[in-house]
């Protein structure tokens, strides 16, 4: 057990530089936006903000960590295709580290969690390149993007009433953002320019939620992530046929506007659950380096989900405990293409078991599609394939012998 | 959980992230490139100081240079040109200094294929022995002055040039000359300094050391009592030409083989924004023929510098030798004028210009001139320069 936790700590530096994002959409803002869910949230749809889970550690709603049961270590990852029906050229996969979280229970009488961790906020990937011709001489110019923002949190949660959940955690974020820009020519006489533009960016903001738990298993739940200014800096470096030179750009700011979220779910029975979410974030006035981007605007996603247990209380074995999800959501997302909104709708199915122990693991694959066929990228297919694994520990639960 | 569900998970995951992998790739595309502002697209622009009315600014000076690298020796005069030859022969053998009587000393000089002036006409110049010591590898076409010779020549020569020429040199010279290498002097006979006289109109070229040819050689022939006569020669030579001729005007473009012209010529670059990368820079340039004198080689190509000191006329380390372009143009490009321009951009304070320099300036006579800013445009020095703009 201690060998998979320090796996999952080994982990810890991937989650931070983790990105998807691979078309030129994540130019825009600070990238294309995750959607700061584990495989469980996203097998049933990117819902379960209002779902209490006993294992898994809520990026979004720090007051639903009250109830985990046990010390958790989560790590996530996703794999993300991307094919459009513009041509192959336009089509890309990547594989990227989401998140590490670590939950310690502290307290019992109104469920004191500690959580901390990391997590990816955005990721910016994408290659175009263009011919272009000047005196005489043709070009091929190549336009890249690379990195993103992640985030540091850690907080608290408690129950101070039985059906009132509360939480609270700081986040740090942090990352850079890579831009690259090289010109090759044809003729091999002429220098290649490659100029590069690194924003590093740092600052600090609030997560709060609240999960309210009602009879017949019903519960409700809201979390607002506040907005955050981060102090930006820029680097610009340049290659010249005599030396590079890397010069101190201005600094500015980012902002990051506050995200609400809110959550609902309802138990049918002691085998199905189904859950519903909205997520809004308003990008429209939000200064990317001090300056409003046109191309920003409000994102949203509606999202609505069912988990089923697989077994009864007579099963045995792996089946007694798997769940099996499913899930639809449609989102629009915060970057508008050529000044057209661009949504995503998605179906999802998702897979919970037991892996040993305390231990847990998710699987979930999500299939949409993005934008339309009218659209300068064209319509997109969009394949998600997630994973999550939670290991539970009992370091701090007092043993019957003691 | 059983044992074997956990190993099969782990296998499962691995599994799943091996496949993921390969498929992390973004192929370039050109869709959606109209997206990015225009602050992150490649600004390529051409500097034209035709198109930007810039004229360059030109001029030429004569800045003193060492011949040793030249690979044949023009000696002779002209109406416009004098050019003399140095010679110093050491490692003389020790039996010249240890006795016997020199029959003969002859000193031979093999012909190159190039001569300018009066056609076969003959040639006439006097030996002088040199009494200063001196280095081709020092000695510049300013040292002349300062040389000190024998005003009575040591030898003579008179008459046409065919395959080789030779004449004879006093053997008391000769003695003298063995004797105080032998003694180690250093203040006796230093060689030969070659000067042309009388009717000679025109310069004829000798093999120098530094071709793979023939070099001047000098046979002595010593007699002693009893013995058969002997010849012998020296080990080594060191020579070099010192020319004189017309002298430039400070605002003409023109460089001079021999006679150490060097051309400049500025340009303003204030057209391009500080900090730009310059991809690529390059210099056209125009022969004017009818000033142009292919005296020897007729090579139609120069040297290209930065001028890095104004005062001393000092040039930097890069260069870039210039290739036919069209016509009687001829163009200096590459990595080399790449990287002077783009030194100027980021520090304009430094744009002094560039330095022409003769190829083979050490070794030929020849003047190879260019148009200036005062000649019709088309005609003109001419730079352009292709840079990124700065996001």
């Amino acid at each position: 057990m201690r060998r998979i936790f320090l796996l999952l700590l080994v982990l810890c530096p991937f989650a931070a530089q983790a990105q998807n994002g691979g078309s030129v959409l994540s130019r825009f803002g600070i990238g294309e936006l995750d959607n700061l869910a584990g495989a469980r949230q996203r097998g049933m749809g990117y819902t379960g903000a209002a779902v209490g889970s006993s294992y898994e550690i809520h990026a979004t709603n720090p007051a639903a960590w009250t109830f985990l049961s046990n010390l958790r270590l989560q790590a996530s990852g996703s794999y993300e295709y991307e094919s459009s029906s513009k041509g192959a050229a336009l089509s890309y996969g990547s594989f990227a580290f989401k998140s590490l979280d670590f939950a310690i229970p502290f307290e019992e009488s109104i469920r004191t969690r500690l959580s901390a961790g990391l997590h990816q906020l955005s990721g910016i990937g994408y290659e175009l390149n263009a011919h272009g011709s000047e005196g005489g001489k043709t070009y091929t110019s190549s336009y890249s993007g690379s990195g993103g923002l992640a985030f540091a949190s850690i907080g608290l949660a408690v129950r101070p009433l039985p059906w009132l959940n509360i939480g609270a955690a700081a986040r740090w974020y942090f990352g850079t953002a890579e831009h690259e820009m090289v010109v090759d020519f044809d003729d091999a006489d002429y220098f290649t320019t490659t100029q590069r533009r690194s924003t590093s960016h740092g600052g600090g903001g609030y997560v709060l939620g609240a999960v309210l738990t009602g009879p017949d298993g019903l519960a409700v739940s809201a979390s607002v992530a506040t907005s955050a200014e981060l102090d930006a800096s820029r680097d610009l470096h340049f290659q010249y046929a005599t030396h590079d030179s890397t010069v101190r750009g201005a600094d500015g700011i980012q902002d990051i506007p506050v995200r609400y979220q809110y959550g609902l779910s309802y138990e049918l029975d002691s085998r199905l659950l189904i859950a519903a979410d909205v997520a809004i974030q308003d990008w429209t006035g939000a200064r990317v380096f001090g300056i409003v981007q046109p191309a920003l605007t409000t994102g949203y996603r509606i999202s609505a989900g069912a988990e089923w247990k697989t077994g009864s209380a007579s099963s045995q074995g792996m089946l007694r405990a798997s769940l099996l999800r499913f899930g639809v959501a449609h989102q629009k997302l915060s970057v508008l293409l050529d000044g057209v909104a661009q949504s995503e709708t998605y179906g999802t199915v998702g897979f919970g078991f037991p892996v040993w122990a305390e231990s847990r693991a998710d699987l979930s694959l999500e299939a949409g599609v993005r934008g339309a066929s009218s659209n300068l990228l064209g319509s997109r297919l969009m394949v998600r394939f997630s994973f999550s694994i939670s290991v539970g520990e009992n370091w701090f639960t007092r043993r019957e012998a003691d | 959980m059983p044992m074997h569900y956990q190993r099969s998970f782990f296998v499962l995951i691995g599994l799943l992230a091996l496949a993921c992998m390969p498929g992390c790739r973004h192929e370039a595309s050109p869709t959606g490139i109209d997206l990015l502002p225009d602050s992150d697209l490649a600004g390529i622009e051409v500097y034209d100081s035709r198109g930007a009315n810039s004229d360059a600014r030109v001029s030429t000076f004569i800045l003193p240079s060492v011949g040793n690298t030249s690979t044949f020796l023009p000696l002779g005069k002209t109406s416009d040109y004098t050019s003399r030859i140095l010679l110093r022969w050491t490692g003389w053998p020790v039996d010249l200094a240890s006795g016997g009587r020199i029959v003969s000393a002859t000193v031979t000089l093999h012909a190159s294929p190039f001569s300018f002036g009066q056609a076969s006409g003959p040639l006439s110049f006097n030996a002088h022995a040199v009494r200063k010591q001196w280095s081709m590898y020092t000695f510049t076409s300013d040292s002349l002055a300062a040389l000190t010779t024998d005003p009575v020549p040591a030898g003579q020569y008179n008459g046409p040039v065919g395959d080789s020429i030779q004449f004879q040199l006093d053997s008391t010279l000769i003695r003298s000359w063995a004797n105080g290498e032998s003694g180690g002097q250093v203040t006796g006979v230093w060689g030969l300094l070659l000067e042309p006289t009388g009717a000679t109109n025109t310069v004829y070229t000798f093999d120098a050391s530094e071709s793979s040819r023939k070099p001047a050689t000098i046979r002595v022939v010593v007699a002693r009592d009893g013995l058969a006569d002997t010849t012998l020669v020296p080990l080594q030579i060191e020579d070099t030409f010192i020319a004189s001729g017309p002298a430039p005007a400070v605002t003409e473009l023109a460089v001079h083989g021999g006679l150490s012209w060097r051309g400049t010529v500025a340009f303003d670059l204030s057209a391009i924004p500080p900090g730009c990368i310059v991809n690529a820079a390059s210099l056209r340039l125009t022969i004017d023929p009818s000033r142009t004198r292919k005296n020897i080689r007729g090579i139609d190509s120069v040297r290209v510098y930065e001028l890095s000191d104004s005062a001393t006329r000092s040039v930097g380390s890069e260069y870039t030798i210039s290739t036919p372009d069209s016509g009687q143009r001829i163009i200096a490009k590459g990595l080399a004028m790449t990287r002077i321009v783009q030194r100027w951009v980021n520090h304009p304070e430094r744009n002094r210009g560039f330095v022409l320099v003769k190829v083979e300036e050490a070794g030929d006579l020849d003047l190879l001139a260019f148009y200036g800013p005062g000649a019709a445009a088309e005609l003109r020095p001419r730079l352009t320069v292709t840079f990124t703009r700065k996001p």
